[in-house]
């Protein structure tokens, strides 16, 4: 191809002229809010107070654990677990079927400690997938964190068809599937070539045959039918379903439960993000606390055939989130 | 803490100077022009979110290509994700033959036409887009060297050299 060519065919494209105006509006109001930094007065506030009732919270768990375990035998029962996070492994209360109680003592990685460069894998991992993320394929290759936890987000890559219209590739319009009409398109616009047509439709077709499929394209109009085609299934999709985030969510909680019923500590969980205009916004996410070996047996045995998955750290707007004992009990 | 009018000149010199590869990129990813814009818009204000850290223009390039890869996956992938970005532009503006080389380059898969564009338009060589793509540099060079006998298939000798 000439190089040339491409690249003065690339600088003809036209985007919109104002561009560069809005861009850099919001760039600006992005700038000015990390300007005065992620707190405000009265946050900080409450952060001191959280962080006494932490202390005063830890110095308690520490009492029960020196005063009250020695009196216990172990129990065979499974434990159900809280988890409390710091630098230092901290000690968490586990209430068992007898009405008693054990501490045991469980840490969650500092994932700052393992930040993304934001040069991570641009391939999306297939259906049936798990694709750690740099931050969380570093923690995991990190011999110290065997005995911790990951506090992470599943992000799922799934089909988005829905039951009541099927895949988008298969609806029907004037009597063909939307990818039929999209076979006419490209035999009409010549942008299929015969080598690859032939090999696709089974090996046997002749340039005749060839010459002959494209004219009938030529004819059917396929383009304009596409068109329509996708923007009916479109309208029928906004009809069902006219806010698409129901649909991830309910997704979402789909695969949380099959999770859950595996035995894995996960649950849905609300952070927030900067919307368009700066302004924060509430968002769900599937997230989860996992052993090491936890996200192995997740990745090797217990993936959904049916669902990619991308696994990071938990963040909000900010950056990477930090677990909070009270927000994950919540 | 960076002073704002120091930090406006750094936001517009980075736009002006970017914008045309990181759009044009996104528009290779998505083909979609509005859906590029979107984009490459998230990929700059990303960049004044995190402030990477980078030594030389070469490491801010390649930090904004890669987010604007990651975007473009993430949306094309998504569970939400709506396939009506697959309409044809109108290149109605460009001359004939422009026009039918872009539409040619975007009618193959992705794998082909995004080495091919960072080759042809950023002119990356086959170790950088393998960088840039997290991919074996063979595995680059084979859907280059695949993507191009396919654009001859196509628009024949012509254009080539």
């Amino acid at each position: 191809m000439n190089k040339k060519t491409y690249s003065d065919s690339m600088h003809m494209l036209q985007f919109s002229a104002d561009f560069d105006k809005k861009t850099i509006e919001k760039m600006e109001i992005v700038a000015r809010k990390s300007e005065y930094g992620p707190y405000d007065v009265s946050e900080k506030k409450r952060f001191k107070w959280q962080y006494i009732a932490f202390l005063a919270l830890t110095c308690a768990f520490a009492a029960v654990s020196i005063f009250v375990l020695p009196m216990l035998s172990r129990p065979e029962v499974s434990p159900v677990k809280t988890v409390d996070t710091s630098a230092e492994p901290s000690v968490s209360e586990t209430t068992l079927d007898e009405g008693t109680t054990v501490s045991e003592v469980i840490t969650v990685i500092d994932a700052k400690q393992y930040p993304d460069s934001g040069m991570d894998s641009m391939v999306a991992p297939e259906p049936g997938e798990v694709r750690f993320d740099e931050g969380v394929l570093c923690a995991i290759s990190d011999p110290e964190t065997g005995n911790k936890y990951f506090f992470i987000e599943l992000h799922l890559l799934a089909d988005m068809s829905v039951p009541e219209l099927g895949k988008l590739k298969d609806y029907l319009y004037a009597g063909k599937t939307i990818d039929e009409w999209r076979v006419l398109v490209d035999l009409a616009n010549e942008t299929y070539p015969y080598n690859e047509y032939n090999g696709d439709f089974g090996g046997n077709i002749t340039t005749a045959e060839f010459e002959a499929a494209i004219e009938e394209a030529k004819k059917l109009n396929a383009e304009a039918n596409l068109t329509a085609a996708i923007e009916e299934y479109n309208a029928a999709y906004n009809t069902l379903y006219p806010d698409p985030e129901v649909l991830r969510t309910d997704a979402l909680a789909v695969e949380c439960s099959r999770l859950q019923m595996l035995g894995y500590d996960v649950r849905l969980y609300e952070t927030w993000t900067y919307f368009d205009d700066g302004q924060k916004k509430n968002h769900t996410i599937l997230a989860g606390l996992f052993t090491k070996d936890e996200l192995i047996n997740l990745r090797d045995t217990d993936v959904d055939p049916q669902i990619a998955v991308i696994v990071s750290w938990v963040r909000n707007g900010d950056g990477i989130e930090t677990w909070n004992a009270s927000e994950w009990d919540r | 803490m960076i002073h704002s009018s120091a930090r406006n000149d750094e936001i517009r010199e980075t736009v002006e100077k970017y914008r045309d590869s990181i759009l044009r990129f996104a528009y290779a990813y998505m083909k979609n022009r509005a859906e590029a814009e979107d984009i490459a818009q998230e990929v700059f204000i990303t960049y004044i979110e995190k402030t990477p850290l980078c030594e030389t223009e070469n490491q801010k390039k390649a930090w904004l290509m890669t987010v604007t890869a990651n975007k473009c996956k993430n949306v094309l992938s998504s569970v939400w994700k709506k396939k009506v970005t697959e309409l044809p532009d109108d290149f109605s503006y460009m001359p004939r033959e422009n026009a039918d080389l872009i539409r040619f380059v975007l009618s193959l898969e992705k794998k082909y036409r995004i080495p091919i564009h960072l080759h042809y338009y950023e002119g990356y060589s086959i170790e950088e887009i393998s960088r840039l793509m997290d991919v074996n540099a063979a595995t680059v060079g084979t859907w280059l060297a695949r993507g191009r006998k396919r654009l001859k298939d196509l628009i024949g000798d012509d254009y080539y050299e």
